[in-house]
């Protein structure tokens, strides 16, 4: 229980964290607090700023601050865009459907590939195929993912015009959407499972060395059933607690390829933030995928917790 | 996020290993499990496990290759001049496909290509080791400080690590770069002040053990002061964890570098390979299908990031091998 | 009684890498070869107790994956393993997994090790089962094709009688109620558990050959009385032949039909247990014996050899009290003699 409590402790601590950054950082930053919060390219005269100024209450102290801005996080109040002229929750809950399904879909088929590819790598890892695609995910592991994307537009998209290179869908049937999806799922999917297919070879290694293979081996199972019988679960049990850490990497690996391939997610709303110094909405963005990665780490230890009968023990 | 190492896969394994050994010790009190474990151990170091060498092997071989092409960009970054036909400042008519006056052609404003490519290499290279060497003497000191104190001094720091860890860092990191101007000094601290968690992590771990060593304890003994000890008895045994780590935060970072460059976060006065990514795809480059713009500065990122990680690996298989499989 | 298992002239040599000495010069050690098992020739009858004993280090768990086949593919085996008359070392992989668990069983060395952590124990012991019959079932799905709802049944029920088989043996090595240890994993239990599961696991399908590797080892006193106990009622009431090793000689003594020394990986004596501890004939043997604390705790002097560089004629002579000239050069063969074979010149 100690480690239970432990542990929670940590997760209360990250959520506190992640919100104090972002209550902290636009009144930090250099520049007018004012500016920080409404956007730089915003044009809006002294008197509106002073207006903007008490209505935000940046002139009262910063415990009150603070505890107002708790107050509209709970109420879901993220602040509002003057660039988009609307609310910022209301702009965030369009967009991040679309990126969690995005994101959704990679990360399963990129553990599903990388751990399957991985396993059998670290099986076999003396074989000329394994190697190779070792050498292979490897430099997929090394090459920035939005480049990827880059490379897999321009050869599947512009030069043999297989799929579309824009948007999420031309009318919002399954099937267009799927055609739309399937680049860009295509080259996250890649990626995390570059990222999956090393670790699970280096587990897979370590794991088959140890006596219970052996073991499986000398109750009569053959080969490569051994790898699958035994241990492949055992190998993949930190591939659990990676896949969380990993889902807040791929996340913004997600926002680079919305960007490339133009789909309406949030990678092309933050990257539009940018360069709009859309500040509001930038925050808002960085809260919700701070919170995502936060909530999947904790599915995680859950799942862990789960799925290996060594941390849960009867009393 | 985990930016920091998780592309790369051997160590994260160690990573997550710890994460798991740790919730393990607790569990495991038996010492005959342990026990177990050792003579097993020892029978196998005797003769069974050959093929983890081998592995090893295979990885000494990706390193030979490594090194050649870290030298090669190595040079590149150093002695730009020697390879640069142009300066990159120089400037000739803009969009034009490459010749034999220009290999690589021109840009939107009329810079040579290549030229621009090969003093990209230092910036791009400078980034990453600057980061990774902040990134590395943070971790080395926290690591350093809860495995050696232990206690609540230990508790505090590792708690802190892990929180840090679960925070995403390329969306921190696009809000600092919004907020701030962006500049490759501002861009080397952030990344290095946001990547030392593992580092910390694989530290402490092996401080554990080595405080435990003989000459530790006889040192201790001794009087020397805790300050000592570190510096001289344990550090030198960290060297050889340190290292891979390094080059791995290095190639990390150099991949921060370049996402953060092509989201306009980069700086635009020191065109890194990155930026020029950046520029093609956002000035046209791309649109007119000019490969000879976007191919190059990919794939030079590329090749650089993955001859670094591959050199760390080299000396993470190296050190496997040295201390014998088990070590670990 | 008919023979069961023979093996004749079994060598085992280790390829060795680069690197892989921890003490010497690494440029000295290059691709040295550790030969592990040398020259080594031992038989098994039907229902009969083989212990083979010796030092930590000496070969002996090799032999025992040898005749397992379950060597690392680096090493390189020459000899012949006869079990049935079929040549062991002649079948293929698959093959050798069918006979692997069905009728030839081991019994590793650490229990806590042996058990997949992530798995029931439950679900680890009826594997054995589950591998076994599973093959058959091919065989009959290749004649008629079964409707997939009666399939499903079918191998429910199967699942179910694979259920009770491994609840009977849990059983029968002494857990009185089956059903709750099922569903626990290794690191619930005590090493003595484990140690329990795996035999259970092991003699589940009655193998003709049961090889246990040290099976007393890392175990307090009581329990390995209650191990003994175990494998004597195995042999009264199945007719399992066993291939015991152990360092424990009052262990081996009291189970053993026979007893094999080893020593830096050569059979030095063999004899029935009585003559062998009243008489023995090997230098070594008698050293051993006089280590016995109840002998007198006299340790034999000096080390064992390292198998990568054995010495020159008997492995035994550095640490010889009575060697000759002749030891230190010429190596001396197994000789038998009305029932025992001992390997000196100078023993009658």
């Amino acid at each position: 229980m100690h480690e239970a409590a432990k542990k929670t402790f940590r997760y209360v601590a990250s959520f506190l964290l992640i919100v104090t950054l972002n209550f902290a950082l636009p009144r930090l930053m250099p520049g007018d607090p004012v500016k920080n919060l409404i956007g730089e390219d915003v044009y809006v005269s002294e008197a509106v700023m002073e207006e903007l100024r008490t209505e935000m209450g940046l002139n009262r102290p910063l415990y009150e601050q603070f505890t107002a801005y708790i107050g509209d996080l709970l109420r879901f109040d993220l602040g509002y865009s003057y660039h988009l002229h609307s609310p910022v929750a209301e702009i965030l809950r369009e967009r991040i459907v679309w990126t969690l399904l995005f994101v959704g879909v990679s990360v399963l088929l990129g553990a599903a590939l990388g751990t399957l590819f991985g396993a059998y790598a670290g099986w076999k890892p003396e074989t000329k195929a394994n190697r190779l695609a070792c050498c292979g995910f490897i430099a997929l592991s090394c090459t920035p993912p939005y480049f990827l994307a880059l490379l897999f537009l321009e050869i599947f998209a512009f030069k043999l015009g297989l799929f579309p290179f824009k948007g999420f869908y031309d009318v919002p049937t399954p099937g267009s959407i799927a055609h739309h999806m399937f680049l860009p799922v295509t080259v996250m999917a890649l990626f995390s499972a570059s990222r999956n297919f090393l670790i699970m070879r280096g587990s897979v290694i370590q794991e088959k060395g140890q006596l219970y293979a052996l073991y499986a081996r000398a109750k009569g199972l053959y080969d490569i059933s051994i790898l699958f019988r035994h241990v492949i679960k055992n190998a993949s049990l930190p591939i659990i607690t990676l896949l969380a850490l990993d889902f807040g990497f791929l996340f913004s690996g997600a926002l680079f390829t919305e960007i490339v391939f133009s789909l309406n997610g949030m990678g092309t709303l933050i990257y539009d933030a940018i360069i709009g110094k859309d500040y509001p909405v930038l925050q808002g963005s960085f809260l919700v995928v701070a919170l995502a990665v936060l909530l999947a780490n904790m599915l995680a230890d859950l799942a862990y917790a789960i799925a290996d009968p060594r941390v849960r023990r009867p009393a | 996020m985990m930016q920091e190492e998780a592309y790369i896969g051997e160590n994260t394994t160690q990573e997550s290993k710890i994460r798991k050994s740790t919730i393990q010790e607790s569990i495991i009190q038996e010492s005959t499990i342990q026990e177990n474990t050792r003579q097993w151990n020892d029978f196998r170091s005797l003769n069974l496990d050959l093929d983890i060498r081998k592995y090893g092997k295979n990885l000494k071989r990706f390193n030979r290759g490594g090194l050649f092409l870290f030298t090669f960009f190595l040079i590149l970054a150093l002695i730009p001049a020697l390879f640069a036909p142009y300066s990159p400042t120089e400037r000739f008519i803009p969009y034009e496909a490459p010749s034999t006056a220009h290999l690589l052609g021109t840009n939107d404003i009329g810079n040579d290509i290549l030229s621009e490519l090969v003093y990209g290499a230092r910036i791009s290279m400078m980034v990453g080791f600057a980061s990774a060497c902040i990134s590395t003497l943070i971790g080395l000191m926290i690591g350093l400080l809860s495995g050696y104190f232990r206690g609540t001094l230990d508790e505090l720091l590792m708690g802190f690590t892990d929180v840090v860890l679960i925070i995403p860092k390329i969306p921190l990191i696009i809000i600092l770069g919004a907020f701030l101007r962006p500049s490759i000094w501002i861009l080397i601290l952030v990344l290095g002040l946001l990547s030392w968690e593992s580092i910390a992590r694989i530290v402490r771990s092996k401080t554990l053990q080595i405080r435990e060593a003989g000459y530790v304890k006889s040192a201790r003994c001794m009087g020397f002061s805790p300050f000592h000890i570190m510096v001289s008895d344990i550090f030198p045994n960290l060297v050889h964890v340190l290292l891979p780590k390094f080059m791995l935060a290095t190639a990390s970072a150099m991949i921060s570098e370049a996402s953060l460059s092509f989201l306009g976060l980069g700086d635009i006065s020191m065109k890194s390979w990155g930026i020029m990514l950046s520029f093609a795809f956002s000035r046209g480059g791309f649109i007119r299908e000019m490969w000879w713009w976007y191919l190059p500065p990919g794939v030079c990122i590329t090749l650089c990031v993955m001859s670094i990680a591959l050199i760390g690996f080299g000396f993470e298989g190296r050190e496997k091998e040295k201390r014998g499989v088990d070590a670990e | 009684m008919n023979t069961l298992l023979e093996v004749k002239d079994l060598n085992v040599s280790f390829q060795g890498n680069e690197n892989e000495n921890k003490t010497g010069n690494k440029s000295e050690n290059k691709n040295e070869t550790v030969t592990a098992v040398s020259c080594l020739s031992i038989s098994i009858r039907e229902k009969e107790t083989l212990a083979l004993v010796g030092e930590t280090g000496c070969g002996k768990s090799v032999v025992a994956h040898a005749i397992m086949r379950l060597l690392p593919p680096e090493s390189i085996v020459k000899g012949t393993i006869e079990f049935k008359g079929k040549n062991l070392l002649k079948l293929s992989e698959k093959e050798m997994a069918k006979l692997r668990g069905k009728e030839i069983s081991i019994i590793f060395q650490n229990p806590s090790l042996a058990l997949n952590p992530v798995y029931s124990i439950g679900h680890q012991l009826a594997e054995p089962l589950r591998i076994h019959t599973q093959k058959m079932r091919w065989k009959e799905k290749e004649g008629k094709k079964e409707k997939v709802k009666q399939k499903e049944k079918r191998e429910k029920k199967k699942e179910n009688s694979n259920l009770s088989k491994v609840s009977r043996a849990l059983k029968r090595v002494g857990f009185s109620n089956p059903r709750e240890y099922m569903g626990y994993y290794p690191s619930w239990c005590s090493g003595g558990m484990n140690q329990r599961f795996l035999i259970a696991a092991s003699t589940m399908l009655d193998p003709v050959l049961l090889i246990a590797d040290e099976p007393s080892k890392g175990l307090d006193r009581d329990r390995v009385s209650e191990l003994e106990n175990e494998l004597k009622g195995l042999k009264e009431k199945s007719e399992t032949s066993l291939l015991l090793i152990s360092h424990d000689l009052g262990f081996v003594r009291r189970l053993a039909d026979r007893v094999a020394v080893m020593y830096a990986g050569e059979i030095v004596e063999i004899a029935d247990p009585s003559s062998l501890f009243e008489s023995p004939l090997h230098p070594y043997t008698r050293g051993l014996l006089n280590s016995l604390p109840e002998r007198g705790f006299v340790p034999i002097p000096g080390a064992s050899p390292p198998l990568s560089n054995p010495p020159a004629g008997c492995r035994f002579h550095p640490r010889c009290p009575i060697k000759e000239k002749r030891c230190t050069q010429e190596r001396p063969e197994l000789k038998e003699s009305n029932g025992r074979a001992v390997r000196c010149f100078l023993c009658p």
